[in-house]
């Protein structure tokens, strides 16, 4: 049991590290927020911005 | 007068019915029970004489005496059955069974079954090392005091190497150390002291070759908790991983850019309520890394609502969010009141380097009124974040927490003597899910951060 808990420990550690030095915030699921996607963006920057 | 052989087994008719009594324990055993009619007999000479009539009939036992089993390494004949039950002050009334167990070479042993619980017992020759009410000491080993309580027998069957009598009380006192138990019976004429050790009922059964024994009811008092064995290790483990966590929290926050990158801060009208506003382009450096955006408004009973977007110049691709930063006070019967803030905030996760324009377009409870709103937004780069830390934090503490919960549990089982007590599979399922629900809880509240 303590072996297989020891992995789990490990993938947590190693999930915290990549997820927060690749910029993941755990708190941005729950901010009012979308992510566009490439392109998304044409409309506005043509429309209000040219 | 020569002892007689270990081994050797004696019989006779029993004065009382005239069946056929048995002793296996020869010149050990001073009292038997007829197996047909439960007449006590004295057999510590050869006259036999009855000293109780039976008044009751012969109960049906679950390993008959005579039945020899192998226990511990070695071969035991059940030779004496008793029942006892117990009172304590707390008025709770209970009942056991008590099987005597003879070897020639090793001497006596019991079985103990309570509640389909099984428990294998020495008595000592040897004092415990030190006892109270709080708990006793005997070589390495604490034991914390469990129960104490008045024992009467109720019921003998076979033979035994003391006086038996339905009726005789004992006051007894039970410490434990799971699957060791320490018990002290004090009578007017002596004290004993016995050590018993849990047995799982499928052992006793294949010992006896018996068929399928009655489930364990509750938890017994000595009965091992299957969470004992591996917490302490989860705990360990736990620990090392939260101290290694914190360290790489402290790390990754000393590393973090936290820097500012724009702030628009302006004053709208109603007129420009449907315009979209956009800054200046700003470089986002960095690898991938998050996205803070902050905005402040001195809303006072009234509202602003913003709908912000991160647009990347090269792909077009958008960061969008809607912000209401609303604030209400006032005053009431029960006093003060304050609802919302003056300030909101979004976090982007994963935002790739490159230019950026931020676009906004606002409206506002002021409009309404012709009156202007002011705010301020601000875009942080690589702000340092507790949220995962949290998270982590509470995934490492999870099945410890379970854990540490169900091993509670067990233990709130073995302390109350409740049967029903999380013993259903529901029960363990439905504290499961409540721990669940504390951690989503708990998640929710850290994230916000």
């Amino acid at each position: 049991m303590n072996k297989l808990f020891s992995f789990y420990c490990v993938a947590v550690l190693a999930g915290f590290l990549w997820a927060t030095t690749n910029g993941y915030a755990m708190s941005s699921l729950f901010s009012n927020q979308r992510h566009g996607g490439r392109g998304s963006g044409t409309t506005w920057i043509h429309t209000y911005h040219k | 007068m020569s002892s007689p052989a270990p081994g050797s087994v004696k019989t006779f008719s029993c004065p009382g019915c005239g069946g056929t009594v048995t002793i296996r324990a020869v010149g050990i055993s001073i009292t038997a029970v007829c197996m047909s009619c439960s007449s006590v007999i004295d057999v510590a000479n050869e006259n036999f004489a009855i000293i109780k009539t039976a008044k009751t009939k012969t109960h049906e036992i679950v390993i008959p005496i005579g039945k020899r089993g192998t226990l511990f390494g070695d071969e035991w004949e059940v030779i004496g059955y008793v029942e006892r039950s117990g009172s304590g002050d707390d008025g709770e009334i209970f009942g056991w069974e008590e099987y005597l167990l003879y070897n020639p070479w090793q001497g006596f042993r019991f079985l103990v079954r309570s509640d389909g619980h099984w428990s294998f017992i020495k008595v000592l020759r040897k004092q415990v090392n030190s006892f109270n009410t709080s708990g006793a000491h005997l070589g390495n080993t604490s034991y914390k005091f469990f129960y104490s309580y008045t024992a009467v027998v109720r019921y003998a069957l076979g033979e035994f190497y003391w006086r038996v009598k339905v009726g005789e009380k004992a006051l007894v006192t039970d410490y434990i150390a799971p699957p060791l138990q320490l018990t002290c019976e004090a009578t007017q004429d002596e004290v004993n002291w016995s050590q018993a050790t849990y047995v799982e009922p499928e052992t006793i059964a294949e010992a006896f070759g018996l068929e399928a024994l009655q489930e364990p009811v509750g938890v017994g008092t000595n009965q091992p908790s299957p969470y004992a064995a591996y917490l302490p290790g989860m705990m360990k483990l736990a620990m090392l991983s939260i101290v290694l966590l914190t360290i790489a929290q402290l790390i990754l926050t000393e590393r973090a850019q936290n820097t500012k990158v724009y702030t628009l801060a302006t004053t709208l009208n109603a007129q420009q309520k449907e315009q979209v506003f956009s800054s200046p382009p700003f470089e986002l450096t960095g690898g991938n890394a998050n996205v803070e955006l902050i905005t402040n408004s001195p809303v006072d009973n009234n509202w602003l609502e913003l709908n912000a977007s991160l647009a990347e110049e090269k792909l077009q691709e958008t960061y969008q969010t809607a912000q209401v930063v609303e604030y209400y006070h006032g005053h009431d019967s029960d006093g003060n009141w304050t609802e919302g803030g003056q300030s909101q905030s979004t976090m982007f996760s994963a935002v790739p380097a490159g230019t950026y324009r931020l676009l906004i377009n606002a409206d506002a409870g002021a409009f309404t009124k012709q009156q202007t709103v002011s705010f301020n937004t601000t875009v942080m780069r690589d702000v340092p974040s507790s949220s995962n830390f949290f998270a982590a934090l509470l995934a490492l503490m999870l099945f410890p927490g379970i854990t540490w919960f169900r091993h509670w549990a067990f233990e709130q089982r073995r302390i109350s003597g409740d049967s029903d007590t999380f013993t259903n599979a529901s029960k363990p399922l439905a504290s499961f899910y409540i721990i669940l629900t504390i951690f989503a809880i708990i998640v929710a509240i850290a994230v916000r951060h």
